[in-house]
């Protein structure tokens, strides 16, 4: 079974490139590290999502749903990590993208931490 | 919906019906007759109205009638928000918006809460975002425009989602968030 851990380890070496490609790589892959993370513990609980829909905003949805601020706090900075994701792959230009790779990395250290509790 | 003049809506006349009911016994049967047709009519000489549901209630109205009423109320409501806000994309939020009326309150709430972390200076942006594959999956995000570092915003809005957003983010129902845009 693959370690989707993996990917945030190959995240952390593409921010330290400094071409545009493997800093909105590193947003990607990042973002895939933490929400299979979040989604393998979600579904290890007994969630199920629906196909046919996007099992992102599902999952994301799911915590933001649950009972509990560490749960709703996940859901929250989740989407944020989302949102950046979307924008590293699918928008021709973003005007800080150094920000906004840091700032992912930010957020997803903080999902990590909350999972552990949660 | 403060202020809604009548003379904007159905032009220089109309009736408004009493809501009383009256139940008339017809051998077995109970049969609720509809309010009786006690008309009073008012002239358009700045006669206000305070809500749609009042006139709702009150009047019977055509399909086309409402649709007009809900298009200038949309209008009126997103004349609003755009004073708060910058939106690029003006027709796919506006129709967000409409979809999902019941975000107005927060939208209109939101900004005064982020100027408390922010700064009353703080500018702020509506955007409609989905993931490409799943147009059905689009949601209202309210981006803080801001030239902080990374490390700074991320603190200050950590402590924003805290105090704050964590707390009211349900009345939102998955539809609306909050995040940081570098510019």
């Amino acid at each position: 079974m693959f370690d989707w851990n993996e990917f945030k380890i190959l995240a952390e070496k593409l921010k330290n490139e400094k071409d545009e490609a493997s800093q909105r790589t590193a947003t990607s892959r990042l973002y895939y590290a933490i929400y299979w993370k979040a989604r393998l513990q979600i579904i290890s609980k007994g969630y199920r999502y629906v196909r046919n829909q996007s099992s992102h905003k599902q999952i994301w949805d799911e915590y933001l749903r649950k009972s509990g601020l560490d749960n709703q706090d996940i859901g929250n900075k989740g989407k944020e990590l989302h949102k950046n994701r979307i924008k590293a792959d699918y928008f021709d230009e973003i005007k800080k993208l150094n920000d906004l790779v840091e700032d992912s990395f930010l957020v997803a250290d903080e999902i990590l931490v909350i999972l552990k509790r949660v | 919906m403060p202020g809604l003049a009548i003379n904007d809506i159905f032009g220089s006349w109309f009736r408004v019906k009493k809501t009383s009911k009256q139940i008339k016994k017809n051998n077995n049967f109970e049969t609720v007759i509809p309010p009786q047709p006690k008309v009073q009519y008012y002239k358009d000489s700045g006669y206000i109205l305070d809500s749609l549901s009042e006139i709702t209630k009150n009047q019977s109205l055509t399909p086309e009638q409402i649709a007009r009423v809900q298009i200038k109320t949309v209008n009126g409501e997103f004349s609003s928000l755009a004073r708060c806000y910058e939106i690029a994309k003006v027709e796919d939020v506006k129709g967000f918006i409409s979809r999902n009326s019941f975000l107005t309150p927060l939208l209109k709430e939101i900004p005064n809460k982020i100027y408390q972390y922010f700064g009353s200076s703080q500018k702020l942006a509506l955007e409609v975002l989905h993931e490409p594959d799943f147009p059905q999956s689009s949601e209202l995000w309210i981006l803080v425009l801001t030239e902080l570092s990374a490390k700074e915003a991320r603190s200050i809005m950590n402590k924003f989602d805290k105090d704050w957003w964590l707390k009211n983010l349900y009345k939102a129902d998955c539809k609306l968030n909050v995040g940081i845009e570098y510019v």
